[in-house]
C-alpha cells in the first residue's frame, strides 16, 4: 500500500482545487456523448505546460478518472453513452430509467465506478512488484482465445431467439472486417474510400445504434422515456445499497476489468462488455437482464472503473500504453519530464505513488459530485418524446463528430441509427452486433499472430490459454444444460 | 393513426440520412477567394496532423505550434487540429484539397506518405506540396530483445531458419525499412504485424518477434530502459550511446546509411503564393532558432534538425527516388501476405 505514504501530499489546498477543477471538466466531458477520458486529457494537455509535474498528474489523472461518471449518465438516462465503454451500461441502465428507477441506477454506477475505480488502483499497488512478469505473459493465444470467450457471450446475453442473435453477430463481424486487414495492412472493403481505411468507427455505431434509434422510437410513439411510471424521486440510497446487496458480483466484475485493462491490445471496451456477460451467465434469473437489472449497470461499471487499474500497469511498468487514453497520458507525462516506462517502477516510484493516491482521491470526488448532480438529471426521462428525440439526435450527433471531426462519422451515427431501430423492431439483439464489432478484429489479427509465431499448437500448449479454452467451452455447455433443465421445468409445470 | 404518422416520421428521417448523405459528398469543395497575400495573417491558422493526440507528430505540432504564432507578423492563433485516420493519408489529402491561402499547414509524416504514394498515387502527390521546412531528423533503428541473443551478425549468419520481424501496417515506414534491408542483406524473414507501434514493441520484448524497425524516437525510451536493444544504427556513424550497434556500411550495405532517415516537414497546399509561403518559412525558421522552443524541446527530450523549404524540397524528391527504386521489393511485401 506505498501509496499511503502520498496520500497526504495529494491532500492538499492547492492539489485538491486542481483536482476538483480536473473531475468537473471531466464529468462534463464524459456527458458530453463521443468524448471520453482520452480526449479530455488532449485538451488539458497544453493548459498543463506551466505546472509542476505533480499538479499536472492530479488535473489529468482526475479529468481521465471522471469522464466514465459522466459518460454513463447519458447512457442510464438517454440511452446515448459517453463513450464505447460506457456502451453497455445503457444495457440494462435504460431500461431501469424507462422503469422510473434512473436514479438508483445512476447511483448504484456512482457508487461501483468509484468503489471499482479503488480495486482497480489497489490491486495494481499490490501487483507493482510482478507488474513486468505478468504482463508478459499474455500473448498472442490468449488474446485470440480472449476474444473467443467474448463472442460467446452472445449466446448468452441474448433473450429470445438464439438464431437471431448468432445472425446479428455474423453481421457484426461483417462489419468488423472493413477497414485495414491485419495480416498485411492493405485495405479492404472500403470500396475506395480512404474514410473506411480505419474500418466502421465503434463509438459512431455505438451512438447510432442506442441514442438515435432511441430517439427514433421515441419520435415514432411521441411518449416520454418513462411515460407510463411514476419516476421514483429518490432512489439514490437503494442504488448505493445495491452494490453492497452484489458486492461478489461487483468484485468479481472488477477483477475482470482489472485482467482485461492490464493486456495492451484488449483494452477497456472489452472489458465492460465481458463483466456483463459473466453477470448474466452467473445470474440465477438471466430473464431480467436487459429489462433493467440493477445487477447490469452495477457490473459494467465496476469492471469500467476498476480496468483504469490495469490499464496503468502496463503504462508504467513497461511505458506502453494499455489504452487510447493512456497513450494521451504518456505524452502529458513525457511533457513534464517523466518517461513512463521501468524506471517509474524504481526511481520514480514515489511519482508512481503519487499518481495512484491521485487517481482514488479522484474517484471519491467524482463520486460525491456524481451523486449530487446524478439524479437531479432523472427529470429528462419524464419530458415528451416530441421534444426528447430532436435534442438526442443533435447530442448524439455533435457527439460522433466530436471524436474525430469526421463528417463520415455523422453518417455511420444515422445510417446504424436506422439499423439498429429495424433490428430492435424485429427482435434482433443489438447487443450482439456490437460485441462482435469489438471483438472481431482481436480475434482475426491474434490469430494470424499465433499461427506466425507459435503455430497452431499455441493455442493448447500455453497454460492461460488453454485455461481460456477450458472456460469457453465450460460456459457453453453449462449455459446450455442450464437452459435445457429450465426448459424441462416448464414442461413439467405446464404438464402439472 | 398514431402508428402510421409514426411510420412517417420514420421514412422522413430516412430521406434525411440519404440526403445528409449527398450533401456532404457534394461540399467538399467550395469556390476560393485568395486573400490578399500583403496583410497575411489576418486570421488563425490552422496546422493540420494526420495522427491522434498522444503520438510523436501531435507533441511536436503541440511544441511549434506557438512559436510559429509567436514570429508571425500580425496577432493570430496557430492551432493544432488533429485529423487521424488512414495513416495520414486523411489529413494529407485534405490539405491538397485546402486553399491555398496560408491558413491550412501540415505536419507531414513523409516517410510513412512516401510508400503509400508509390502505391496508391490517387489520393495526394507530396511532389506538389508546398514545402516549408523540416522540423526534426531522425535516425531509423533496428531493435532486438534487450536480454535476448539477436545481433545484426548473428541475423546476417541465418542463424535461425527465419527472422520475425514485428511491424505495424505493411505499408508503413517501419516495414519497409525492415523489408527492403533484410531482402537486400539475403535475410529469410516473415512480417508479423500489429495495430500499433506499442503492440510491435511488446512482441519483441516477450521474445515473440525477433526485429522491429523504426525511427529512434519512437523506440527511444524502451532502448534507454533496456527492453529492446538497438541491433543495427542506420546512420553515417555509429551512435556513441550504443557502440555496439553497426552502421550498414559496416555491414557491407553502405547505400542503406542514410536513406531511412525519418522526417517530420511543415508543408501547405500546391500553389501557395510567393509572399505568403515566405512569411511562413520565415516564422518557422525563427521558431526553430528560439532558445525558448529549445527549452520546451530539451524537456521533452528532442533534438530539433531545421531544414529550409528548399532542401525539404529536395530531400522529399530524393526519398520517393529511392522508395522508387526498391519498388520490386514494396510490392513483394504486399504480396506476402496474400
Amino acid at each position: 500500500m506505498g501509496f499511503l505514504s502520498q496520500l497526504g501530499n495529494v491532500l492538499q489546498l492547492d492539489m485538491m482545487l486542481f483536482l476538483v477543477a480536473g473531475v468537473l471538466y471531466g464529468l462534463i466531458i464524459g456527458i458530453l456523448p463521443g468524448l471520453g477520458g482520452s480526449i479530455a486529457m488532449a485538451l488539458l494537455i497544453p493548459l498543463t505546460f506551466s505546472l509542476t509535474p505533480e499538479q499536472a498528474i492530479v488535473l489529468l489523472i482526475s479529468a481521465y478518472g471522471s469522464s466514465n461518471f459522466g459518460g454513463s449518465l447519458t447512457s442510464i438516462l438517454i440511452n446515448t453513452p459517453g463513450d464505447a465503454s460506457n456502451a453497455a451500461t445503457a444495457f440494462d441502465g435504460f431500461p431501469l430509467a424507462k422503469k422510473g428507477k434512473a436514479g438508483m441506477a445512476i447511483a448504484a454506477a456512482m457508487v461501483a465506478s468509484a468503489l471499482g475505480g479503488l480495486i482497480g488502483l489497489l490491486v495494481l499497488d499490490l501487483m507493482i512488484p510482478v507488474a513486468r512478469k505478468l504482463i508478459l505473459a499474455f500473448s498472442y493465444p490468449e488474446f485470440f482465445m480472449l476474444a473467443i470467450f467474448g463472442l460467446t457471450i452472445i449466446a448468452v446475453v441474448t433473450t429470445g431467439s438464439l438464431f437471431k442473435g448468432i445472425i446479428s453477430g455474423l453481421i457484426g463481424l461483417m462489419f468488423a472486417y472493413i477497414g485495414t486487414d491485419p495480416i498485411m495492412g492493405s485495405d479492404r472493403f472500403t470500396f475506395g474510400m480512404d474514410y473506411l481505411w480505419d474500418g466502421i468507427p465503434l463509438l459512431a455505431v455505438i451512438i447510432g445504434m442506442f441514442g438515435i434509434t432511441e430517439a427514433f422510437s421515441l419520435f415514432s410513439q411521441n411518449k416520454a422515456i418513462a411515460h407510463d411510471v411514476q419516476v421514483n424521486k429518490g432512489g439514490t440510497w437503494q442504488g448505493i445499497k445495491s452494490v453492497f446487496q452484489n458486492f461478489w458480483l461487483f468484485l468479481r466484475s472488477c477483477f475482470i476489468g482489472i485482467y482485461l485493462g492490464m493486456i495492451p491490445g484488449v483494452g477497456g471496451t472489452v472489458a465492460s462488455f465481458m463483466a456483463y456477460g459473466t453477470a448474466v451467465q452467473m445470474a440465477k434469473d438471466k430473464e431480467k437482464f436487459g429489462k433493467g437489472a440493477i445487477e447490469g449497470v452495477i457490473a459494467v461499471e465496476a469492471a469500467n472503473d476498476s480496468k483504469e487499474g490495469g490499464n496503468l500497469l502496463p503504462t508504467l511498468a513497461f511505458g506502453i500504453p494499455g489504452g487510447a487514453s493512456m497513450a494521451v497520458l504518456i505524452g502529458g507525462l513525457m511533457i513534464h519530464g517523466l518517461t513512463p516506462g521501468p524506471d517509474m517502477l524504481t526511481n520514480n516510484l514515489d511519482i508512481t505513488y503519487f499518481l495512484i493516491a491521485a487517481a482514488i482521491v479522484g474517484k471519491f470526488v467524482a463520486m460525491f459530485f456524481g451523486l449530487l448532480l446524478g439524479p437531479k438529471l432523472v427529470f429528462v426521462t419524464k419530458i415528451r418524446g416530441s421534444i426528447m428525440a430532436p435534442a438526442i439526435i443533435t447530442v448524439s450527433l455533435v457527439g460522433a463528430y466530436g471524436t474525430d471531426g469526421k463528417f463520415g462519422d455523422i453518417m455511420v451515427a444515422l445510417l446504424f441509427g436506422l439499423i439498429g431501430y429495424y433490428m430492435m423492431k424485429y427482435g434482433y439483439s443489438r447487443i450482439a452486433l456490437i460485441i462482435a464489432l469489438v471483438l472481431g478484429k482481436l480475434m482475426e489479427s491474434s490469430y494470424h499472430q499465433t499461427m506466425a509465431t507459435f503455430g497452431p499448437e499455441g493455442f493448447v500448449t500455453r497454460p492461460i490459454a488453454l485455461t481460456l479454452v477450458v472456460l469457453t467451452i465450460a460456459s457453453l455447455i453449462w449455459h446450455f444444460i442450464k437452459k435445457m433443465k429450465q426448459k424441462n421445468q416448464m414442461k413439467g409445470e405446464l404438464a402439472a | 393513426m398514431r402508428n402510421k404518422t409514426g411510420k412517417l416520421l420514420i421514412n422522413g428521417l430516412l430521406v434525411l440520412t440519404l440526403g445528409l448523405t449527398t450533401a456532404g459528398c457534394s461540399s467538399q469543395s467550395s469556390p476560393a477567394k485568395v486573400d490578399s497575400a500583403s496583410s497575411y495573417p489576418e486570421k488563425n491558422i490552422e496546422l493540420v496532423v494526420g495522427y491522434k493526440p498522444g503520438g510523436g507528430f501531435n507533441e511536436w505540432a503541440q511544441a511549434i505550434a506557438p512559436f510559429i504564432e509567436k514570429h508571425l507578423p500580425n496577432k493570430v492563433n496557430v492551432t493544432v487540429r488533429n485529423m487521424p485516420g488512414a495513416g495520414g493519408v486523411i489529413a494529407t489529402s485534405h490539405i491538397q484539397k485546402a486553399k491555398p491561402d496560408g491558413y491550412t499547414i501540415g505536419l507531414y509524416d513523409v516517410n510513412g506518405l512516401a510508400p503509400t504514394q508509390l502505391a496508391r498515387p490517387d489520393s495526394f502527390d507530396l511532389k506538389e506540396v508546398s514545402w516549408l521546412g523540416t522540423v526534426a531528423v531522425d535516425n531509423n533503428v533496428g531493435s532486438v530483445q534487450g536480454k535476448g541473443s539477436n545481433t545484426a551478425e548473428s541475423i546476417l549468419k541465418q542463424e535461425k531458419p527465419k527472422y520475425i520481424v514485428s511491424t505495424r501496417g505493411l505499408a508503413s515506414n517501419d516495414s519497409i525499412v525492415g523489408a527492403i534491408s533484410l531482402t537486400e542483406m539475403g535475410v529469410k524473414w516473415e512480417p508479423l504485424n500489429h495495430e500499433a507501434t506499442s503492440e510491435a514493441v511488446l512482441s519483441v520484448i516477450r521474445g515473440d518477434a525477433d526485429i522491429l524497425f523504426g525511427s529512434y524516437e519512437s523506440q527511444q525510451k524502451y532502448i534507454e530502459s533496456g527492453d529492446l536493444k538497438p541491433a543495427i544504427w542506420f546512420g553515417t556513424e555509429r551512435n556513441p550511446k550504443y557502440p555496439d550497434a553497426p552502421i550498414p556500411s559496416e555491414l557491407g550495405y553502405p547505400e542503406f546509411n542514410e536513406i531511412f532517415d525519418t522526417y517530420k516537414m511543415i508543408g501547405a497546399p500546391p500553389g501557395l503564393p510567393e509572399d505568403v509561403s515566405s512569411t511562413l518559412e520565415e516564422a518557422i525558421q525563427k521558431a526553430m532558432d528560439d532558445p525558448e522552443f529549445h527549452k520546451v524541446l530539451e524537456k521533452m527530450d528532442r533534438t530539433p534538425s531545421y531544414l529550409n523549404a528548399d532542401e525539404t524540397e529536395e530531400r522529399v524528391e530524393k526519398l520517393l527516388e529511392d522508395y522508387a527504386q526498391y519498388t520490386n521489393i514494396v510490392k513483394n511485401l504486399f504480396e506476402k501476405g496474400e
